[in-house]
């Protein structure tokens, strides 16, 4: 390979270049390699720690959202998850670092779902701003305008429906079906036995179909029996 | 193997592969056989079909952390601590050394718990104890100093009284030999009408005794009347003053005619109420520090006849060495007391600091 010296002043400039090429070869990763992410994060590496928080940032808010059924509250809560399992990444002893990350926001969703019945409504001085794109209160947690009428109508529907199950029936339906967890995973996010694991998916995919049923006429052909 | 009943938990683990090899043949054998099975399993299968097809939810933004969204909590809560852990230590410290330096002082002052305990019923121990020995005659005078002497006077300069009587005696006996050198330079009597002022109207020795104990114990000087060698110590102690002295001066009592000494004693009677308060002022701080001047003079009272005049004659400035020692003492004591006070002060001033950072911290 014949290196272009003549855009460089001198062997020592190229050499430079080499070297931060050789730096960001090192810094972006070819392949998705988690172990070694999480250990980097776990010698304080802020980078390393922000790819997993991309990759993983969609399913934690979709569970959180999925729990609280509120998108300014599951904003809050995946942003306190993240920072809390930076704090304890050090902890963290090997295993599905997404099931333990899911763990982290599920107990942050259940201390909102507490909280909540405790102090059941938002207070006017926390409402805050009435600017829509500052205040996430005022943030509409429904369909985009980029997806179809269906696509938006089939989430709304089944947004609602998932609302309606029990607390403990709804997380583990979100993760075993909606974010493609095992049940061995979903037994480590809840920490539960995997037969509560199975017993619950069952109680809540039946507790769907009566829900989407008596909402038949929304659903598409394909759904319908 | 056959089983009559399939239930949601199997069907919902035989969508997930999640039955074992041997269960999962026999329910596709029963499947295959029921159409209601049928029926329950498309039903499931639409269920988790419609969950896995719907894509998720888009999160509104990245949830990448900073390094002040990481390392803000911990640090700060920390250093908000800091300083109310510093302050309780340093209240702590201070009240203790306060605790510790107050006591010190009591012992050197030789007051121990079991005076202070005592000393609530002093003033009437101390009454008792007087009446018991000196009679009568020291029931009458004490009472003035009883009701001079402040109520929240401590016991320790009341309750000693009774063995400081024999002292006194024994004082006594010294002063009625000693010259008085030169009159009080008191401002209080330098009044021109007191010049004139003669008490031979006070015949009765109790009287005049009481007043003069009453009135603050030897400073005034009262010759009795007839009395000629009284008559010569105030000659002496005027001349000495020139007989133009601040201090007072007693009249010849031999050339003044008792008529007129009424009338010019009648005459000074504001001045001398007047003179007199100031003096039991004065007294009353005199024995706040030192119980002993009225103690002599009730002493002195028990000597005789002889030595009265000698003892109206004796000036503040034969209480000099007493007075020149307890100086002293008040000088070594001023640091001792100094001390607890000082550091009750910046004991309290740090309590309230400690009281303030732990509100402002609630807040």
């Amino acid at each position: 390979m014949r290196l272009p010296f003549r855009h460089f002043g001198s062997k020592t400039k190229y050499s430079q270049v080499l070297e931060n090429v050789k730096q960001t070869m090192t810094i972006a990763p070819k392949m998705w390699d988690e172990e070694a992410l999480v250990k980097a994060a776990q010698r304080g590496q802020m980078d390393a720690f922000s790819e997993l928080i991309l990759h993983y940032q969609s399913q934690v808010f979709n569970l959180a959202y999925y729990i609280l059924h509120d998108p300014a509250a599951a904003d809050d809560a995946t942003q306190e998850a993240f920072i809390s399992a930076y704090r304890s990444i050090k902890k963290f002893r090997g295993g599905s670092f997404r099931s333990w990350l899911l763990r982290i926001v599920t107990n942050a969703c259940y201390d909102e779902l507490r909280r909540r019945k405790r102090r059941p409504n938002v207070s006017w001085d926390e409402f805050g701003d009435m600017d829509e794109e500052a205040n996430p209160h005022l943030v509409n947690g429904g369909p985009r305008p980029e997806e179809s009428v269906q696509q938006q109508e089939l989430r709304a529907l089944l947004d609602r429906s998932i609302a309606k199950l029990p607390t403990h029936h709804r997380t583990t339906i979100i993760l075993i079906d909606r974010l493609g967890l095992s049940y061995e995973e979903a037994a480590k996010v809840m920490d539960v036995a995997l037969g509560t694991v199975k017993s619950r998916l069952a109680r809540a995919r039946k507790e769907m179909q009566s829900l989407l049923q008596a909402e038949r006429e929304l659903l598409p052909a394909r759904f319908r029996l | 193997m056959t089983r009559k009943t399939w239930s949601t938990v199997d069907i919902s683990a035989y969508l997930d592969g999640k039955l074992t090899p041997e269960v999962q043949v026999a329910f596709e054998t029963t499947v295959s056989q029921d159409p209601d099975l049928q029926h329950r399993v498309a039903e499931m299968r639409q269920v988790v079909t419609l969950m896995r097809s719907v894509p998720l939810q888009e999160p509104p933004r990245n949830y990448l952390l900073t390094t002040e969204m990481v390392s803000e909590s911990k640090p700060r809560t920390q250093r908000r601590r800091l300083p109310l852990l510093m302050m309780r230590v340093a209240t702590s410290v201070a009240a203790a050394a306060f605790v510790v330096t107050s006591g010190l002082t009591l012992m050197q002052r030789g007051i121990t718990p079991a005076m202070i305990t005592q000393s609530r019923g002093a003033p009437e121990a101390a009454m008792l104890l007087e009446k018991e020995a000196t009679g009568d005659e020291m029931e009458m005078l004490v009472a003035p100093m009883a009701q001079a002497v402040p109520a929240e006077e401590p016991a320790e300069s009341e309750a000693p009284a009774a063995p400081e009587v024999e002292k006194a005696v024994e004082r006594t006996v010294e002063v009625e030999e000693e010259v008085v050198p030169e009159a009080p330079a008191e401002p209080a009597f330098d009044m021109p009408d007191t010049e004139n002022i003669e008490e031979p109207s006070l015949g009765d020795d109790e009287e005049v005794l009481a007043l003069e104990i009453g009135m603050g114990g030897g400073a005034e000087e009262i010759a009795p009347e007839g009395d000629a060698d009284s008559a010569e110590a105030t000659t002496e102690v005027t001349d000495t003053a020139d007989g133009m002295t601040a201090g007072v001066s007693v009249p010849d009592i031999a050339d003044t005619p008792p008529e007129e000494a009424i009338q010019a004693e009648a005459e000074a009677a504001p001045a001398e109420v007047a003179a007199a308060e100031a003096l039991a002022e004065q007294e009353e701080a005199m024995a706040a520090e030192a119980p002993m001047p009225p103690v002599e003079a009730v002493g002195e009272m028990t000597t005789g006849a002889d030595s009265e005049a000698a003892i109206r004659t004796i000036p503040q400035e034969d209480h000099a060495p007493e007075m020149a020692g307890e100086a002293i003492e008040a000088t070594d004591a001023a640091p001792a007391v100094w001390a607890p006070v000082g550091l009750g002060v910046v004991t309290a001033v740090l309590a309230a600091i400690t009281l303030w950072i732990s509100r402002r911290q609630l807040d």
